[in-house]
């Protein structure tokens, strides 16, 4: 039996995990205890990652305080409410893995909660080339993911995690200085306040880490430093725009220069959610979306987007739109893009990525999830993981 | 020609195919069949040998054969959605006498029906509770390739690519690509 597996076999038993850290050390088969940690923690960001840490670091009754630079929590994960008549996702919107992984993040059977869910596989599949609509729906027998159909990624969060523990979530505290030179770690804010704490586990997102906006003393090693130089996180955007009537397809790919692999999707955003409004919606990461994030400002996004959709719908774009939402998040001075691009031997670099300092700064996010990078649930696990190994060291 | 006309006269061919002939149930198969490769089923069909003439080709003799072969098979893809094919096949097969090796292509009309998992609830420990399904029947015509091998005097395998349209009035026709593996055992004397 595994570590893990033996959490969870005490936690069915009713055993008490926050109660008993000691006799779970003493159970464990492994010879590093499962607790071996008391102290504080300091997380550095809201998102997935961290708001996960903080749930594990919680459960495990472990003094943490979370600080993020936004005025609000969820990072990437962001609701847009009473634009149409269900919630939207404005950042990430699809789970890209089975459904059973919500089970695997709340780790706990006394849990109740429901989350009604869409199995996403599109009927109606084209690909635009800039001249031409094709049809390829035959994509759709492989293609299948998840999506909520009531919910979002947000309310997961907003429902299931964050509340127990709002009262450690403090907003618009952005970070400048990490100093793991000493016996604790002395975390500074743009205030010039100082946090303190034993560890810290950082969640900010990869540019964050690219463009040094957070000092860090001692400075990364030289391999951890090319790891963060070599990863990418390219540019990321989200548009949603009402429409009087749905004349679209489920799925609208555009091909971006010729690059077939560019993510810029069309999609009905009410796809099987069984409501009225009629919304598209916009995804575009990478190559796809630079061409718009880098344009000046949100209105000339919009009279991008709708020329490019008039122009695949025969001008039936600017005929049956209502309103419209911009989400750039290149703009984002606190995400600055989409999400991790993976890459070359990513694999190996992630290993890099999650190198801690002086044992006593932690790394977590999408970009270090070896098996779902670049994902809600992957940032989540990712978190879960690093909290964990935090745990595990006296 | 709509694609209404174009079923109903694929079908009186093959009515009038199997009426005009003196079919003679030849062999049975089974086999693992699935949606576009990947999402697995099973399938099981009978083979009908509605003429047969010999054609000779350099030395020895190329069998070419008339076949029918109704056939019924089933797929899952799990949370998303299951399968029935009801397919007839109209098909020839070719096969030189000195070589145990088979091809045949064949043209089939079917009826695919998916029952569709359209929502359902997950509880906090990540298990399905509810699903809701949503009937969806299609015609289905299709093209076929079937490449086959005798191995013994009523024993044989094959492997066949099934590409056709599933269409319905009700949404979007959408191409379909089904993989089969499987066996056939002859069952005349
Ligand atoms: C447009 C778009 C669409 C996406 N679609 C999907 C999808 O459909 N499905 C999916 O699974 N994933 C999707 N993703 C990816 C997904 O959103 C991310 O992988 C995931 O949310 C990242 O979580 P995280 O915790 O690692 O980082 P984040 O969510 O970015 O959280 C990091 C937090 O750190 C904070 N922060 C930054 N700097 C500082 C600082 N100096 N001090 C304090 N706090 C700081 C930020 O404000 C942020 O709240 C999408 C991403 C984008 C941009």
């Amino acid at each position: 039996m595994t570590r893990e597996e033996f959490v969870k076999q005490c936690a069915k038993m009713g055993i008490g995990i926050s109660l008993f850290p000691g006799l779970l050390a003493s159970c464990s088969e492994e010879e590093t205890p499962v607790v071996a940690f008391s102290g504080k923690v300091l997380i550095i960001g809201a998102g997935s990652a961290g708001l996960m840490a903080a749930y594990t670091l919680q459960k495990f009754g472990i003094d943490f305080e979370i600080l993020e630079a936004s005025d609000r929590y969820g990072g990437r994960v962001r609701i847009l409410e009473n634009f149409a008549d269900f919630p939207i996702d404005i950042g990430a919107e699809w789970l890209h893995t089975s459904p059973s992984v919500f089970g695997e993040l709340i780790d706990d059977e006394s849990a109740t909660g429901e989350i009604d869910m869409i199995p996403y596989k599109a009927d109606t599949m084209y690909r635009w080339n800039g001249d031409q609509l094709r049809r390829f729906n035959i994509v759709s027998t492989y293609y299948g993911e998840y999506k909520f159909k009531t919910s979002t990624w947000f309310q997961f969060f907003d429902q299931f995690i964050a509340p127990k523990f709002l009262d450690k979530i403090r907003l618009k505290t952005p970070v400048v200085g990490i100093d793991a030179s000493g016996d604790q770690v002395v975390v500074e804010d743009d205030q010039n306040n100082t946090h303190v704490a034993d560890r810290v586990i950082v969640t900010v997102p990869l540019t964050i880490l690219k463009n040094n906006f957070i000092n860090f003393r001692p400075s990364f090693s030289r391999p951890k430093q090319a790891a963060i130089d070599k990863s990418i996180m390219p540019a990321g955007i989200k548009v949603f725009i009402k429409f009087k009537e749905k004349f679209y397809h489920d799925i609208v790919q555009v091909s971006v220069d010729g690059l077939r692999d560019s993510e810029r999707i069309y999609y009905d955003a009410a796809f099987r959610k069984g409501r009225q409004d009629h919304v598209l919606g916009l995804f575009a990461a990478g190559e796809g979306a630079r061409e718009l994030t880098d344009l000046e400002d949100d209105n000339v996004i919009i009279e991008a987007v709708l020329d490019e959709l008039d122009q695949i719908f025969d001008g039936k774009a600017r005929q049956h739109y209502i309103k419209h939402v911009v989400q750039n998040w290149s703009a984002e001075p606190f995400i600055q893009g989409s999400y991790s691009f993976g890459g070359e031997n990513y694999e190996d670099t992630i290993d890099f990525l999650l190198e801690p300092i002086n044992d006593k700064v932690f790394f977590a996010g999408e970009a270090m999830n070896k098996d779902y990078w670049a994902t809600v649930h992957g940032a989540g696990l990712s978190g879960i993981e690093t909290a964990k190994e935090v745990l595990r060291r006296p | 020609m709509n694609k209404n006309r174009i079923f109903t006269t694929f079908f009186l061919v093959l009515l009038a195919a199997f009426a005009q002939a003196q079919p003679e149930l030849n062999k049975a198969s089974i086999g693992y069949f699935s949606h576009g490769g990947i999402h697995p089923g099973g399938k099981i069909g009978a083979e009908y040998v509605l003429s047969e003439k010999m054609k000779p080709v350099s030395e020895v003799e190329r069998k070419i054969s008339l076949l029918m072969n109704p056939q019924i098979g089933g797929f899952i893809r799990e949370n998303f959605y299951t399968g029935i094919l009801v397919n007839n096949e109209l098909g020839l097969q070719r096969q030189r006498t000195d070589r145990k090796r088979y091809s045949i292509y064949s043209i089939g009309l079917g009826y695919l029906h998916f029952v569709e998992v359209v929502d359902y609830t997950v509880n906090l420990q990540g298990e399905i509770t509810n699903k809701t399904r949503e009937n969806r029947p299609y015609f289905f015509p299709s093209v076929n390739y079937a490449l086959g091998r005798d191995i013994g005097e009523r024993f044989g395998i094959y492997g066949k690519l099934t590409y056709g349209m599933r269409m319905t009035s009700a949404r979007e026709n959408a191409t379909q690509l089904f993989v089969e593996f499987g066996m056939k055992l002859g069952l005349n004397n």
